[in-house]
């Protein structure tokens, strides 16, 4: 493939990728903390809503990336309180929520903008502009967030009483961490992103809010946190290439928007690719040992 | 007996508690929510034939869910199953002009995507959320893209052509076909799930994967097992759809998005009993024939009502609102003594 050809593409992906890149290295915190959350889907699509809403009312989506953030670190706490407090479990939360976001989505579309579907355009975040190549600003924060994130969980303190929560929680409660409270303030930083994420695909990238937004990102995102092995910079790797896969899909279905029926089967590429990865490169990946499972204390 | 009145109630609670949040929701977005449930609960009789032709498809789900869930494996894809389930029976349809050949082909379809499903999740690792969610969104646009270019009705736009009229089963004497084969295949999943060995051997992978082991229950097997069954419900389910109740499929497959999460949650109130999912089925497809009414007055969307039964799923996750109720129980009966 020619070069020039490949640049654009390889610069268009950086929105995608803000994405999942984001929405992977939550996860990979919150779960390394022992907590999964499988409800980053509908996390993404509630922020996003959030984010589209504040945009807008006011006309800023600065505040609107505000407030899909503040949504995401609340539903994050919410979900990581549920957990850890209460013993939740937390895949069936995870489905809750995905399926409630479905129906808070149409209720607050049909109110604000009339419709169950889709919102008005909405004014976006501006790409950057270096030298004559535009790309997603917001991929410099994944990749800061990424090495931020492997930076605290392999060399600080903090990182440590993390991954102890997640791997044996007993002798984290021994050593006198307070695995509750440090998995619920954790699943709730992970919120953040989350939501970080939803703003991003909302305001970065699509430039409106639509019923179906999400589109699976956020399992997708799940299995980037497989592949990468809990790595957040792995993850900012593999999030990248999703990314590039999603854009060359949309790139072949321009090619042939002719043709009926190829755009739905150019979309299948990133699901497959999904679990294709995860299939070849996951069976090596060792997760927390507790993840998932409340850690009553005896 | 106690046990069945504990859980009943902490499925009303949570029952109450989906209703709560999304009238609270829908005040707040300037509705008058007690029109909304009088709407919600109205409709359920007005639109009884949505409710029943609903109810088949969710009784499948359900169990396309429950099943794998007493093995302790998180079954997402009865969505992606049900669109197969669909696709296989039009197509063995156009074929076979025989409504057992339809049927059949749907549940054998979904079973083969359950074993797929527990093949990825044994020998590769892959966790069975992810690979159903995955699989959700590849056959959701795999079956589009079917009914666009190899199945579309030449006549109407965004629609496959009719199955032929001796592969359907309309109703019989007023009874709806669909609904029956779904009370058959709750009856039959329970007779299997706690009246055989393997069904036994999939209860105890799910209560305890190691217990099971050691004591030499074939863990893999009843792992395949469970999956291959809740895969056949939830094929059959899209099979239902076709044969039973529209004879044909739309592109946009609107007729069954959603089936598969709204089984969940039929299966979740039911504490993942197959039985109980005929109760649960009623009461989730009542909803939404009263979502119906809510998009027909107050011109709001009937997915409305998957938000209700999302806030059902979350509090059921809550082991505490169960523990809650059940304290309340026990000690207004240490009151009363």
């Amino acid at each position: 493939m020619n070069i020039e050809l490949l640049i654009p593409v390889l610069l268009a992906a950086t929105g995608p990728s803000a994405v999942l890149v984001l929405a992977a290295v939550g996860e990979i915190l919150t779960e390394k903390s022992g907590v999964v959350n499988i409800g980053i889907e509908g996390m993404m699509l509630i922020s996003g809503l959030a984010a589209a809403v504040t945009t807008h009312y006011t006309g800023s989506p600065w505040l609107g990336v505000l407030a899909a953030m503040c949504v995401g670190c609340i539903l994050g706490l919410i979900h990581g309180a549920a957990s850890a407090k209460l013993k939740a479990n937390q895949i069936v939360l995870g489905i809750g929520l995905n399926m409630f976001a479905v129906g808070l989505a149409v209720a607050v579309l049909i109110a604000v903008w009339g419709n169950p579907g889709h919102s008005s355009p909405l004014p976006r975040i501006p790409a950057l502009n270096v030298g004559g190549y535009s790309f997603n600003p917001f991929f410099l924060l994944a990749v800061g967030a990424s090495i931020a994130a492997h930076y605290i969980l392999t060399r600080t303190g903090l990182g440590l009483t993390i991954a102890s929560c997640g791997e044996n929680p007993r002798s984290a409660e021994a050593m006198g961490v307070r695995v509750e409270l440090v998995q619920t303030l954790v699943t709730g930083l992970a919120g953040l992103l989350h939501g970080l994420a939803g703003a991003i695909l909302v305001l970065g990238y699509v430039g409106s809010f639509t019923r179906d937004i999400t589109a699976g990102r956020g399992f997708v995102a799940l299995a980037i946190v497989v592949v990468s092995n809990w790595n957040p910079l792995a993850a900012l790797v593999a999030g990248y290439l999703f990314g590039t896969a999603e854009v060359l899909a949309l790139t072949l279905q321009a090619a042939y928007s002719t043709t009926p029926g190829i755009s739905e089967l150019l979309n299948t590429i990133p699901y497959i690719a999904a679990i294709a990865a995860v299939a070849l490169y996951g069976v090596k990946a060792r997760a927390p040992s507790w993840l998932g499972k409340p850690y009553i204390k005896e | 007996m106690e046990w069945l009145a504990n859980t009943l109630l902490a499925s009303l609670t949570s029952l109450v508690l989906g209703l709560a949040v999304v009238g609270v929701l829908l005040a707040v977005l300037g509705y008058d929510p007690i029109e909304a449930y009088e709407l919600l609960f109205r409709g359920a009789i007005e639109n009884i034939s949505i409710a029943v032709d609903r109810m088949a498809l969710y009784v499948l789900t359900g169990l396309a869910f429950a099943i794998p869930a007493l093995a302790g494996l998180f079954n997402i894809g009865g969505e992606g199953m049900a669109y197969l389930g669909a696709l296989a029976a039009l197509v063995v349809g156009y074929l076979v002009p025989n409504p057992l050949a339809v049927l059949l082909a749907g549940g054998l379809v979904g079973a083969l995507l359950g074993v797929f499903v527990a093949l990825l999740k044994l020998y590769r690792g892959v966790h069975e959320v992810v690979s159903t969610v995955m699989l959700n969104w590849i056959l959701y646009y795999l079956a589009r893209h079917i009914v666009v270019v190899y199945l579309k009705d030449p006549r109407y736009p965004d629609v496959s052509k009719p199955l032929p009229p001796q592969a359907r089963l309309p109703p019989v004497e007023g009874v709806h076909t669909g609904l029956l084969i779904a009370v058959i295949s709750a009856i039959a999943a329970y007779v299997v799930v706690y009246h055989t060995r393997i069904g036994l051997y999939m209860r105890a992978t799910g209560f305890d994967v190691d217990a099971a082991r050691y004591q030499a229950v074939n863990v893999k097997l009843a792992s395949l097992a469970s999956m291959a069954l809740g895969g056949f419900f939830g094929g059959l389910a899209g099979a239902v759809l076709i044969a039973c109740e529209l004879y044909k499929l739309d592109v946009a497959l609107s007729s069954l998005y959603g089936v598969g999460f709204n089984g969940i949650g039929v299966a979740l109130l039911a504490w993942n009993h197959p039985l109980g999912t005929i109760a649960t089925a009623a009461l989730v497809s009542s909803l939404f024939a009263g979502g119906y009414n809510l998009q027909l007055h107050l011109d709001l969307d009937v997915h409305v009502v998957t938000g209700i039964v999302g806030v059902i799923v979350f509090s059921l996750g809550l082991p505490s609102i169960y523990t809650l109720v059940q304290r309340r129980l026990v000690l207004r009966k240490v009151g009363q003594t």
